[in-house]
């Protein structure tokens, strides 16, 4: 059966049209025989805070009152097991039929290893041209979309609190070096400057090559080699181990939760994170509600601006048993009603990648984002320019194993031997590009 | 009559005793502490022992907001089919081995006890492989089958050493008497191996309970996950980590199994001398 | 032992037969798969399979982190059993004593090895926290420098052993004391009639009567803890860098994060090979040991 009729070329009323009639004519588009045979959909998702989680409920609820034949079952997975997740139902042939919300460098490596099924046919029935331009050309390759653009998440950020910055006067920082700076002066006693990943942790690994990017460096070459021992690597692992001590000390082993934490209970001054900080905030440890605000993550030369998006994409695999399914369930995703409900589960954690979504009052209304709407027009700005970390820049072409990289722990395990084992930078950064070889060659 | 130095030295050693025993407890106490406390006592400076206002809060949070119940009921279901699967198994083996005079039997044994000794992940790949080709992956019988790969070896190993004590003369006389060796063995040896079943049955549940490489690598479904998956994933992989609630679910995971087995202790304490040890 | 027949021999067999079907179908089978499939380079995702000869041997001996993690498997093993023995056997003389409350602290001995070891590595990683932990508010307290315990070298590898003999020693303590409380009283009355101290009764009387046990008990646990996973993954992830990374650690660490499948089951068949050392050796300890005849 062709796969550009599976799913209703007519966005608009998929986005627009809460009510089930958009939908049927939706579902009047599968195939009989598709229709007939009862389907158990397994769709993988790693966004699974509670509020995400029910918002899921209400999505498939909705949908499977349409499509009666298909039973949706979401599978939440943390970022720290997805690779091993994956790894297992690959191996034992038990792959999800779809993976929502995967990272960039997953989606992306995945792509690279000829695993993805094109989804020309979703991307083009939600309208190709309504999602931000930085997602068309990443997902996009040799013509063809391996993966739906969900919606963006911006750790480009660096989260302070603006009582404590003005009891100092201090500036929010631009720099690195001012980012230092305000991290020394605000480290006093049981408070600490600054609360960054060091742990062995996936926000170790996935914050490095944004690092690496701003200091004007590159993991991997444009012509594929490895370029990972450079000069900006080892003034990153030097930032690192200068930073080092305004974090809390626990920071060794820090993590998404982790690092959040220590901002939101009062521990750190500032924090690098999403949006995320929000809604954690407000929810517990409201008293410092009114104090928090938000910069583009500082550079290390303000000429040379580069901050992340997260990206995160819906993917079909080419294994997977009931990819008809799955594609229609990857078009009610965007469902303007539960889209917006799953968006703002947490609310400016989670930024829409559909420009209509992104300027509509249902979205903009949510409370949070009114009371933080400064907060969101710099994330929203911020990944305005951000790119993501499989692909640099527009021309750069993908680094198809970008997942397999920053899965592998190496990034992580460098920068600990410099900050806790005391290795010189230049060493590790050595030892760093030779994993990184090894890895590539494998 | 001993003197008083002597008398001294004996109260000292007993009062080491016991505070050895109270550390090496604590951290259970901690965990019950910590479970009752409402969040803000949790980061209290001195911290306090036991809670001021005891709260069932983080009880009822565990319950509500993660499917703790579904993990527990998984648990218990894994543990106990495979726990009775094992038992009826070995148990059949072990008699094998002992009272009957089988050719083989000592290469037998050397395979069990490498079996026995066999490192996890040595073989977690293969078996992942194998179940998911029975299409069991991601499913409470593909738990069932891995498990019993842990276990079972285990449990021959533990019932031989029990079976081994039986005086074999017991079986002779039922025999003499005319009874047939299978009912010689399961109205003769069968009660005298009965303690030895309960220990092996303690022993290969608390296994299964507490399995974690296998059900991180198998189930992707969070409704077959297993406790310790279930807490990892939700409670301590998360977004928070909520100690109050994560000590609230570790007390539910571990005390009823606990009070169990301060009632099985007897069994508990032959597991280690005469199975584990001797054998 | 009883008369064998035929028919005896024929029902012996189908009474076995259920336990050799699945030892051999869920152990004997998969062992071989192992070692088969560590001559082959495999990617769990695409599932290719490529045969490589000796190369993933070859990889691994060359490898610093293989050696690495094959110290840190000795140092783990070398210091839990330290630990779990030394402090067994202690509280073992102890709890032999007769003292108020006996019983009650023979059970409470026992908590330790019946809790989960999940619920072990999260009660410890919450009293070891690093702002909030109780055991920093007590190193504290007593004017010492706050320590990161499980995220700096060597502490974190101390921790590790520490909880890990922690929750093994019970094992050692009861099997030690079944022992101990069948050592005849009169050697030791003899002893005191001879006017040996305490200290001399010990290593006299009470070590060569339990050396025994002691030596197979040693060999046991060295078998159990050489291949531990659960806890120290539960515990530090194998980190800091990769200083509680112990062979079993790699093993998942190869398959599961860096796909390497051939790799990691030759690490695996490594390991299997460092503990058929370890069983020889146990085999042989059992055999000296006259209580337990019926192992042979």
């Amino acid at each position: 059966m062709p796969a550009k009729d599976i799913v209703s070329p007519d966005r608009r009323s998929l986005l627009k049209a809460a009510g089930a009639a958009a939908a049927l004519s939706l579902a009047g588009r599968i195939p009989e025989a598709e229709a007939q045979a009862p389907v158990t959909l397994r769709a993988m998702t790693l966004q699974r805070a509670p509020l995400q989680m029910k918002a899921y409920e209400a999505m498939v609820k909705g949908f499977e009152a349409v499509n009666r034949n298909i039973k949706v079952e979401v599978l939440p997975v943390s970022q720290t097991d997805l690779w091993p997740k994956l790894a297992a139902a690959y191996a034992g042939g038990d792959v999800p039929d779809l993976v929502m919300q995967i990272t960039s460098e997953n989606a992306v490596s995945l792509h690279g290893q000829g695993l993805l099924q094109p989804v020309d046919d979703v991307v083009r029935a939600l309208g190709e041209a309504d999602f931000e331009p930085a997602a068309q050309n990443l997902f996009k390759d040799k013509g063809s979309y391996f993966a739906v653009p969900a919606s963006n998440n911006c750790v480009s950020l660096l989260w302070y609190r603006k009582d404590l910055l003005g009891e100092a006067g201090l500036a929010p920082p631009q720099t690195w070096e001012q980012l230092v700076n305000v991290a020394r002066r605000l480290t006093k006693g049981d408070k600490y400057g600054a609360s960054m990943p060091y742990g062995k942790t996936a926000m170790t690994n996935s914050i490095t090559w944004t690092l690496v990017y701003q200091a004007g460096g590159r993991i991997i070459a444009p012509d594929n080699s490895v370029v990972f021992n450079s000069d900006a690597t080892v003034a990153v692992l030097e930032f690192l181990k200068e930073m080092h001590p305004f974090m809390p000390p626990g920071v060794n082993r820090y993590d998404f939760s982790d690092v959040l934490n220590a901002y939101v209970q009062g521990t750190s001054a500032t924090c690098m994170y999403t949006g995320r900080a929000i809604v954690n905030v407000n929810n517990e440890n409201p008293s410092i509600a009114d104090h928090i605000s938000c910069v583009p993550f500082p550079l290390r030369s303000l000429d040379r601006p580069w901050w992340s998006g997260a990206f995160e994409s819906l993917i079909v695999p080419k294994a997977a048993k009931n990819a008809a399914a799955a594609k229609l369930f990857a078009a009610w995703n965007f469902k303007l009603d539960t889209y917006v409900e799953f968006i703002n589960a947490t609310p400016g954690h989670q930024i829409p990648m559909l420009k209509s979504v992104l300027a509509s009052p249902d979205y903009l209304s949510h409370p949070l984002l009114v009371k933080y709407r400064k907060e969101l027009d710099v994330t929203i700005d911020t990944l305005s320019k951000a790119h993501a970390t499989a692909k640099p820049d527009d021309k750069s072409p993908l680094i198809v194993k970008a997942g397999e990289i920053q899965n592998s722990g190496i990034f992580a395990e460098t920068i600990q031997r410099v900050v806790i084992e005391g290795e010189a930078p230049r060493r590790a950064a050595a030892w760093g590009q030779d994993r990184i070889a090894r890895l590539m060659r494998g | 009559m001993k003197s008083l130095p002597m008398r001294l030295a004996g109260l000292a050693a007993t009062g080491f005793t016991w505070l050895l025993v109270l550390a090496v407890t604590f951290p259970l106490l901690w965990m019950l502490g910590t479970a009752f406390k409402r969040p803000t006592e949790l980061f209290a400076k001195p911290p306090t022992f036991f809670p001021h206002a005891p709260t069932l809060q983080n009880f009822v949070d565990v319950l509500e907001q993660t499917k703790f119940t579904i993990y527990a009921t998984n648990s218990l279901i894994v543990a106990t089919v495979t726990t009775l699967f094992v038992l009826v198994v070995a148990t059949l083996g072990a008699h094998a081995m002992v009272s009957f005079k089988l050719m083989g039997r000592h290469v037998v044994a050397r395979a069990l006890l490498l079996c026995y000794m066999l490192p996890t992940t040595a073989v977690l790949i293969p078996i992942y492989l194998m179940i998911a080709g029975l299409g069991l992956a991601n499913s409470l019988s593909g738990l069932i089958v891995a498990y019993t790969s842990l276990t079972l070896p285990f449990a021959l190993w533990l019932m031989r050493a029990f079976f081994a004590g039986i005086p074999p003369e017991i079986e002779a006389a039922a025999l003499i008497d005319g009874a047939s060796r299978l009912r010689a063995f399961v109205d003769v040896v069968l009660p005298q191996a009965l303690p030895g079943i309960v220990t092996t049955g303690v022993f290969s549940f608390l296994i299964c309970w507490n399995e974690y490489l296998y059900s991180l690598v198998m189930i992707n479904d969070d409704r077959t996950r297993t406790l310790p998956t279930g807490i990892m994933g939700t409670l301590v992989n998360g977004y928070a980590i909520e100690w109050g609630m994560v000590m609230a679910a570790a007390t539910m995971m571990s005390v009823p199994l606990l009070l169990v087995f301060l009632f099985l202790q007897r069994y508990v304490v032959q597991g280690f001398g005469a199975g584990a040890v001797k054998g | 032992m009883l008369p064998s027949t035929l028919r005896d021999q024929a029902l012996g067999y189908a009474l076995l037969a259920p336990s050799l079907l699945l030892l051999g179908g869920l152990l004997g089978w998969p062992l071989i798969q192992a070692v088969l499939l560590s001559f082959y380079d495999m990617h769990p995702l695409t599932r290719r399979v490529i045969y490589v000869g000796l190369e993933n041997y070859t990889d691994i001996f060359e490898d610093d982190m293989f050696w690495r993690a094959f110290a840190n498997n000795f140092v783990w093993l070398a210091g839990s059993l330290f630990l779990q023995i030394g402090g067994g056997v202690v509280v073992a003389l102890l709890l032999n004593r007769t003292f108020i409350g006996r019983g009650i602290a023979r059970s409470l001995i026992l908590f330790p090895y019946l809790m989960p070891v999940l619920v072990a590595a999260l009660v410890w990683r919450w009293m070891l926290d690093d702002i909030h932990g109780i055991v920093n508010y007590a190193w504290i307290g007593m004017g010492l420098k706050r320590i990161d315990w499980l995220s700096t070298m060597p502490n974190a590898m101390v921790t590790v052993i520490v909880v890990g003999s922690w929750r093994v020693f019970p094992f050692v303590v009861i099997a030690v004391l079944a022992r101990l409380q069948s050592i005849p009283q009169q050697l030791y009355e003899a002893a005191e009639v001879d006017g040996a101290s305490r200290w001399s009764q010990f290593w006299d009387v009470t070590m060569p009567q339990i050396a025994n046990v002691l030596s197979v008990i040693v060999l046991l646990r060295a078998i159990w803890d050489f291949r531990e996973f659960d806890l120290i993954f539960l515990m530090t992830g194998g980190g800091p860098v990769i200083g509680t990374t112990t062979l079993p650690l790699l093993v998942y660490k190869e398959a599961f994060e860096l796909f390497k499948m051939g790799k990691a089951l030759a690490i695996a068949v490594v390991m299997m090979l460092c503990m058929l050392v370890l069983i020889a050796a146990y085999l042989r300890s059992v055999r000296n040991a006259p209580a337990s005849e019926e192992i042979r």
